[in-house]
């Protein structure tokens, strides 16, 4: 991993098209400004981790899925195969 | 057509054309750029977002239609910021089970945005502030009577087959 110092005001260049301006700074906390193309999404670590745990659950859980989606929304279907059954 | 074997559905064949392509792949899966749409009828689901390049791996879907007001930003806003073209948008939310509740929750944190002409699309990131990646689908309290009030119309039917569904 490479760490660098830095200053207020002055920047990295990731790639060609991706800058960090280091905005601000105290003892606690940085102000980042980040410049990217459209299209390259930024976003904070932890909300990045969020979405990475939810789509990982969604791949996952999918037999349950299917059964409490046709229990939830498909009441007609539920008796006609109880009629079916008799 | 493309054959895909050994999916959670068995060995399913698709269309060329119906394959949607997501540059960046969804979060968390960068590799994953190529999916189709398998669908479903019946329940809330539009269907599953299966990958051409992992058999095992699909995304249960539903359409975001049904929420009033989303997404924000603007549906042309999101897209240009996710380099798409900014007409003719459709919109998905990736859907799972609540662990512990087990009702129906959607994502709405990180919508699926897709190009419908071009068939391109984006996993986009909202405000973490003002949506949820669980956000639960129906009021448990409201499901709860519903479930009891359905069960009880079968039992006043006379129906043995559902007297044994309701007991269990």
């Amino acid at each position: 991993m490479l760490i660098i110092r830095r200053r207020v005001g002055e920047r990295i260049v990731i790639g060609s098209n991706i800058e960090v301006t280091v905005a601000s700074a105290t003892k606690k906390m940085v102000r980042l400004a980040i410049q990217a193309p459209k299209g390259i999404p930024v976003l904070r670590g932890e909300v990045h981790d969020a979405v990475v745990a939810a789509n990982v659950a969604a791949s996952e859980g999918m037999i349950e899925l299917e059964f409490i989606d046709d229990s939830s929304d498909g009441e007609d279907e539920a008796s006609e195969e109880s009629h079916d059954s008799d | 057509m493309i054959r895909i074997e050994g999916t959670k559905f068995g060995a399913v064949e698709v269309d060329e054309t119906a394959v949607i392509r997501f540059p960046n792949g969804l979060v968390g899966f960068p590799a994953e750029t190529e999916f189709v749409l398998l669908e479903r009828s019946g329940g809330k689901l539009v269907g599953y977002l299966q990958s051409l390049r992992t058999p095992g791996l699909a995304f249960p879907v539903m359409d975001a239609a049904q929420f009033d007001g989303y997404p924000e930003p603007s549906l042309s806003e999101l897209a240009s910021g996710a380099g798409l073209p900014t007409d003719d948008l459709a919109v998905l939310v990736i859907v799972s089970v609540n662990p512990q509740t087990k009702l129906l929750q959607a994502n709405l944190l990180a919508p699926l945005l897709v190009h419908v002409a071009s068939r391109t699309a984006a996993q986009c990131v909202l405000d973490p502030q003002r949506f949820s990646a669980t956000h639960t689908l129906a009021d448990p309290i409201a499901l709860a009577k519903a479930r009891m009030e359905a069960a009880k119309a079968r039992l006043a039917e006379g129906d043995a087959a559902a007297k044994v569904a309701a007991g269990a």
